[in-house]
């Protein structure tokens, strides 16, 4: 068997040191008797190896640098051009910029400023949490940097979403709540009942449950089904206040139609803007106008004055006395003993018979003027 | 996905974490979107932003049937900002828009004005047909311009013949004329007038023109004119050839000879009552 270089050296040193017992020995013309790379690691152990350099390894360093334990190695300072492969750190890592450019996880991450296009593809919203310190009100989104800050964000009493800009939805998107339309682009949602409004458009048509009030003037009043122009207080169906006089147009006793005033105002019945027949209040009727020409009158019919039982047979039946062309005509059983009366009168006899006259004139005026008798009474 | 991509997905996919634990606003600096994209089971409903820890959750994300952003909160839009749609104003603090022109609103506040292109109807009592112009309270049908339907009586103010303007009633119901809420002229369903009111005193007719009774062309000398008989203080005076052959008549009634020539009489008159009672001539008429 052939023994290598170094046991061969070391056989040697053992027989010299065996051979000149305490004889000295010169290390260094002994290492120097050693061939290079003859000296293997397990023959080195502790101590510190200066300017250690190997084709991997280069050690500069004039303090420790690495601290290697079973555990752990330990590095003051390290400088890396690349990690192959995954590897964990416990603790915190500080950089002044890290780049990568595949998926990072992170428990958490805090940062000051994100510079990217945000797209998050995790399933769960965006998601704002109060914490012991922190409350969520005044946490959302916000764009500033250029004039305003814009907001949207949430706040509190009530709890609401504040946003700070208009808000412009897309062509034919709506508002709705609790998804009931409340508004479109053309339409209030017909949920909405409700409203203060007090300018509306032209309506193409109005129907109303309940009270109409117009510029107080014109008052309709479901209750009494009655409307009022002028007057919140109609008193009839339809009632027109004016100069404080109230007109009313309504019915009476479930069978009749009325028209006329309700309080002791006269009423007049007009063409032409002109009265024709005017009531008085106490009832008085006057038909033409006195201030006008003389109208024509006419009756197609009966009329009776103050006939309880008008006579079918006469077109004229008045219950007392008449008078023509300024002179009485009436009916006694002689002429008057009393009374004023004017040259032309004429009593008709209500008892004539034969012998008799069928009335008395009053020939000269006076109280009772003076009567004679006139047309004596034939017997045939 | 380019490699920036890459770097910046990787960096906002952990930016949920990031609101989670952040309590300080974030500055996001030169970004045009926070996009929600779609995952791995394609949707975006329920993906948005959340507030939680405190009471209820508040969210404001994406729900779907029909797609929409879904509000838990009120949204409060700041002082003069306004609500649009597709750029159109839509609402704001004080008005709606002008495109608005459609809606269910059954309470209006107190109106500046009102302007109606259309009818209109007020608690089924008021109706304003717009096709006929009529006004009906009480009724729907209304037959004049203005039509008062009350207990079954419908009153018309309107016009007739294109000429006329016309008040009364529609059926045969009477219809009154009335002063101080009493009526003064009457007219009944079947035309009969009645001047004055029986219940309440006489009144006084006055007749500031010619009065005809029965009369197609009134004599302009008379003041009035009756066509057949006048009856006063129950008398009655008819005009005719001879005394009445039939009929009851009484004492005092006279007629007057509608024929009269030298040496006749002016007329006759009833001396006794009867069927036809008994006539005599009287005022024979003299030669002159």
């Amino acid at each position: 068997m052939v023994k290598n270089p170094i046991d061969q050296a070391l056989e040697q040193l053992s027989s010299a040191i065996k051979s000149q017992n305490s004889t000295s020995i010169d290390i260094t013309e002994f290492l120097k008797s050693l061939p290079k790379r003859a000296l293997s690691g397990d023959h080195i152990s502790g101590g510190k190896i200066l300017n250690f350099s190997s084709s991997g390894i280069v050690d500069q360093s004039t303090k420790q640098q690495i601290l290697i334990k079973d555990d752990l190695v330990k590095i003051s300072t390290l400088e890396i051009d690349t990690i192959k492969d995954n590897f964990n750190v416990q603790g915190k890592i500080k950089s002044e910029s890290l780049e990568v450019s595949g998926l990072l996880k992170a428990g958490i991450l805090e940062v000051d400023e994100i510079r990217a296009d945000v797209k998050l593809e995790k399933h769960s919203p965006l998601e704002f949490k109060s914490n012991k310190e922190e409350s969520i009100y005044g946490k959302g989104l916000l764009w500033s940097g250029t004039g305003s800050t814009k907001q949207l964000v949430l706040v509190a009493n009530p709890d609401r979403f504040f946003v700070s800009e208009n808000i412009d939805l897309a062509k034919d998107k709506i508002i709705s709540i609790n998804n009931v339309i409340v508004l479109n682009e053309k339409e209030i949602g017909p949920s909405v009942t409700k409203s203060n409004l007090k300018e509306l458009g032209r309506l193409k048509g109005l129907t109303v449950d309940g009270d109409i009030t117009i510029n107080q003037y014109a008052f309709y009043n479901s209750d009494s089904d009655r409307l009022g122009l002028g007057t919140d207080e109609p008193h009839g169906a339809l009632s027109v206040a004016e100069d404080g006089i109230e007109v009313i147009i309504g019915t009476r006793e479930n069978t009749r139609g009325l028209i006329g005033t309700y309080a002791s105002n006269p009423f007049d019945i007009i063409t032409d803007c002109k009265p024709r027949i005017s009531v008085a209040a106490n009832g008085d009727i006057t038909l033409g106008n006195r201030n006008q020409n003389p109208v024509q009158i006419s009756i197609h019919g009966k009329l009776s004055v103050r006939v309880n039982n008008p006579d079918p047979e006469v077109d004229l039946h008045v219950n007392g006395p008449i008078r023509y062309h300024g002179h009485i005509h009436m009916y006694n059983s002689v002429y008057p003993s009393s009374g004023e009366y004017s040259k032309g009168d004429i009593v008709w006899n209500n008892n004539p018979n034969v012998g008799m006259y069928v009335g008395w004139i009053c020939v000269a005026s006076g109280n009772p003027g003076r009567w004679a008798a006139f047309g004596p009474i034939v017997n045939m | 996905m380019n490699n920036q991509d890459q770097k910046i997905n990787a960096v906002i996919n952990a930016l949920n974490d990031l609101f989670e634990s952040r309590s300080e606003e974030i500055n996001l600096t030169d970004i045009p979107f926070l996009e929600f994209k779609s995952g791995k089971n394609g949707t975006l409903v329920g993906k948005g932003l959340l507030w939680s820890g405190q009471g209820s959750a508040k969210q404001l994300i994406f729900t779907s049937n029909p797609d929409k952003f879904y509000s838990s909160e009120a949204i409060d839009l700041a002082a003069g900002k306004n609500l649009s749609i597709n750029n159109v104003f839509v609402i704001n603090e004080k008005e709606l828009g002008p495109g608005i022109t459609k809606s269910n609103l059954k309470e209006l506040g107190r109106l500046k004005g009102l302007t109606v292109d259309g009818s209109v109807n007020i608690n089924q009592y008021l109706f304003y047909d717009a096709d006929t112009d009529r006004l009906g309270l009480g009724t729907d049908t209304p037959n004049s311009s203005i039509s008062i339907l009350e207990n079954g009586v419908e009153i018309i103010l309107g016009t007739t013949e294109y000429n006329r303007g016309s008040v009364g009633t529609y059926a045969s119901n009477d219809f009154d004329i009335v002063t101080d809420n009493t009526p003064r002229i009457s007219v009944s369903g079947g035309g009969d007038i009645e001047l004055g009111n029986k219940n309440f005193g006489p009144i006084k007719v006055t007749v500031n023109g010619k009065f005809g009774i029965n009369v197609s062309q009134p004599d302009q000398r008379a003041d009035l004119h009756v066509s057949g008989a006048i009856k006063f203080n129950d008398k009655i005076h008819l005009s005719g050839i001879e005394p009445p052959t039939f009929g009851n008549h009484v004492q005092g009634d006279i007629v007057w000879n509608s024929a009269p020539s030298t040496n006749s009489y002016i007329g006759w008159v009833c001396v006794q009552s009867g069927n036809p009672g008994q006539w005599l001539p009287f005022g024979q008429i003299q030669p002159k």
